[in-house]
């Protein structure tokens, strides 16, 4: 196991430097930069632009220089924890992503934990109770947070909780609290705020993983293995958990992988709706600015977090099914 | 001899999306102390079902709705088929009284607990042992069952043994708790057939060492020869005719019997003109939901006696004590039409 662990750790090295190497040259992949995107929007508001001045910090943050320049650059700063400036908002990208950043992963992480403890239970009653009215219930529910688009059921939900609850909507915080220091208050603040945007986030992963959940279990539960030991007189929840649950969660295990980065970009436009202050918003804007060591370094963490969340679920994996441990 | 096992006019239906479907038609054979009872037919005949009925595990779209099935235990009897097939009385006869192996040991063990897991589960659960105590026994029965290194092995994942090694570990979880029956459902049909040899060998041993009465349920007349006391031969979830093996290769009367074995290679025939076509029963077994009137085989019977066979639902013909047949041409009925 542990053999297992270094080598899957030690691979991951490599996929990191190929994936930087590809994020930042996609960001590129656009004609002109950050300047001439700020000159054609200065002109078409009837500005005027000092020709002199662009030309100096194009120079200052070496934009003339070529591709591969500009990379060891930047990739040899983000080793030493300076991840660029972002000229859109003429602060350091350090300064603008981390509280973000911060916000998202725990509104990611409760979703996440959201979505499996009502999925989970649903699944498994859905897969035991097929065809049954329960059964249809959820499969109705299910499919319908599945059709819904998310942006949709964010509004209906504000307008709920603003007009029959008096809940102060969008945002993560209470006006009183957006600026305010860290306290108990604030936390449970937030948790007031997150409940909205994790049963939105959350409602569709739900659905679908209620779908994967039941289908897995039906293949299992018709097993030999389940026959067997039925055989050997043991009790049927028992067994249920035991044996069929543990191998249909195999699949379960391995979106995890996915989920983490899917919850941080594939918000954005709820999270445009809501005004949540995550990272989503953020990303859109400094693509569409062309604002690049900022959108670079967005898409950077994304990646390094979807490398870490297969590498959990890899692990995970392999602690749960012994064929993978041992091939 | 003791009587083990009874099984009295077992009638067992199943829910289709058709319809009701009934695949055992009074169902009738006993299983003595000690004894190999073979069951033999082609695929769909009810075999698998005889067996899974006795263990209550026919599953939710399968019901016993006639008969009797009755184990002998020392201190009486017990109606199984009387049972609540999800209750606390059959579960402790599963894997107790009664203990079943399976066709494929891939697909039996569960692929993510070692093998020692399942057998100590089995053992801990009717036993009560202690987990030191479990693991000691399980080790034991590993040994039996010629397992090298079994103190070792114990802790194996069943992809890693081989399927030779693999339907060992099953035989040893089977019969951990000293079942008065063992049965062994297709037990050797997924092997190597020098392996095959092996396990029915092994599965004699250990039967004859633990006094347990084994039905074995097989498709392969070789086998059945090879291991069985006696035979009870099935067709469309009947049984055609039963009879002592020692017989079957000689005295069966039934059409179905007689066109099985006729359909068996015969080793060591070197004479040029004695190689023949390997001769093989004529027509399909008709659809289990359209069951022919009359005798079932009657569609693809040599013998066929029209007005007859499509007539009347053959009895069972007492021939001499242990050998009965269910076909019209014994028959009283036969009889009196000539």
């Amino acid at each position: 196991m542990l053999n297992y662990i270094v080598k899957r750790t030690l691979l991951m090295i490599p996929t990191l430097i190929f994936i930087s190497i590809l994020s930042f040259f996609l960001i590129q992949l656009p004609p002109g930069d950050y300047l001439t995107n700020y000159i054609a929007n200065k002109e078409a508001s009837g500005g005027s632009v000092n020709l002199a001045e662009v030309e100096a910090l194009r120079q200052r943050y070496g934009l003339d220089r070529p591709f591969h320049t500009q990379y060891v650059r930047w990739i040899t700063g983000v080793l030493k924890g300076d991840f660029g400036y972002s000229f859109e908002w003429n602060r350091p990208v350090n300064e603008l992503i981390w509280e973000r950043l911060g916000l998202t992963v725990s509104v990611s992480t409760l979703t996440l934990l959201f979505t499996w403890i009502v999925a989970f239970p649903i699944g498994v009653y859905s897969a035991t109770h097929q065809y049954s009215i329960g059964d249809y219930v959820f499969t109705t529910v299910g499919f319908m947070g599945l059709a819904i688009p998310n942006f949709m059921l964010a509004l209906i939900l504000m307008w709920l909780g603003h007009r029959y609850f008096g809940l102060s909507v969008g945002g993560l915080f209470s006006p009183e609290y957006a600026e305010a220091p860290w306290s108990l208050a604030k936390l449970l603040d937030l948790a007031k705020h997150a409940l909205i945007p994790m049963i939105v986030i959350g409602t569709s992963g739900t659905a679908s993983l209620i779908r994967t959940l039941r289908a897995n279990l039906l293949d299992e539960i018709q097993k030999p293995y389940v026959t067997t030991a039925k055989s050997k007189g043991l009790k049927d929840t028992w067994i249920l958990f035991k044996y069929p649950v543990r191998v249909a969660l195999i699949p379960f295990i391995s979106t995890v992988g996915w989920t983490l980065p899917q919850l941080i970009s594939g918000e954005t436009i709820v999270a445009v709706v809501l005004n949540l202050p995550t990272t989503g918003p953020l990303l859109l804007r400094s693509l569409q600015s062309q604002d690049m060591y900022l959108a670079g370094s967005f898409i950077l963490m994304l990646s390094v977090l979807t490398l870490v969340g297969t590498f959990i679920s890899d692990i995970l994996l392999a602690w749960v099914d012994p064929r993978i441990r041992y091939s | 001899m003791t009587r083990v096992l009874r099984v009295k006019d077992l009638e067992v239906c199943f829910a289709t999306t058709e319809g009701t479907v009934q695949v055992l038609d009074g169902v009738s054979f006993d299983i003595r102390k000690g004894e190999v009872l073979g069951v033999v037919g082609e695929s769909g005949c009810g075999k698998s079902v005889t067996a899974l009925s006795t263990l209550g595990l026919l599953g939710s779209k399968g019901k016993i709705t006639n008969g009797e099935i009755t184990l002998y235990q020392d201190d009486g009897e017990v109606e199984l088929s009387k049972l609540d097939p999800s209750g606390p009385m059959i579960r402790k006869i599963r894997g107790k009284e009664i203990s079943m192996i399976f066709q494929e040991p891939m697909t039996s063990f569960s692929p993510v607990y070692t093998i020692g897991n399942q057998i100590m589960e089995v053992i801990r659960h009717h036993q009560g042992l202690s987990k030191k105590a479990a693991r000691e026994a399980a080790v034991e029965m590993l040994g039996k069952v010629r397992i090298p290194h079994p103190e070792q092995r114990i802790d194996a994942y069943p992809h890693q043994l081989s399927g030779g090694m693999r339907q060992r570990a099953m035989i040893a979880m089977a019969l951990s708790c000293r079942p008065r029956i063992l049965i062994a459902d297709e037990p050797t049909t997924a092997l190597d057939v020098t392996i095959q040899a092996q396990i029915l060998r092994l599965m004699r041993q250990l039967k004859d060492e633990m006094d347990t009465s084994i039905m074995l349920i097989t498709h392969n007349l070789g086998v059945i020869g090879e291991m069985a006391d006696r035979v009870v031969v099935m067709y469309m979830g009947r049984i055609v005719e039963s009879l002592p093996v020692k017989r079957l290769f000689e005295e069966s009367l039934h059409p179905y019997t007689q066109a099985l074995l006729t359909s068996l290679p015969v080793l060591g025939s070197k004479k040029r003109n004695e190689r023949k076509r390997l001769a093989s029963i004529k027509g399909m077994v008709p659809d289990i939901s359209r069951v022919p009137p009359g005798c079932p085989f009657h569609p693809r019977c040599d013998r066929f006696m029209d007005g007859l066979c499509n007539v009347h639902k053959p009895r069972p013909v007492q021939i001499s004590p242990d050998h009965e047949v269910s076909c019209l041409l014994y028959s009283e009925v036969a009889k009196d039409a000539g």
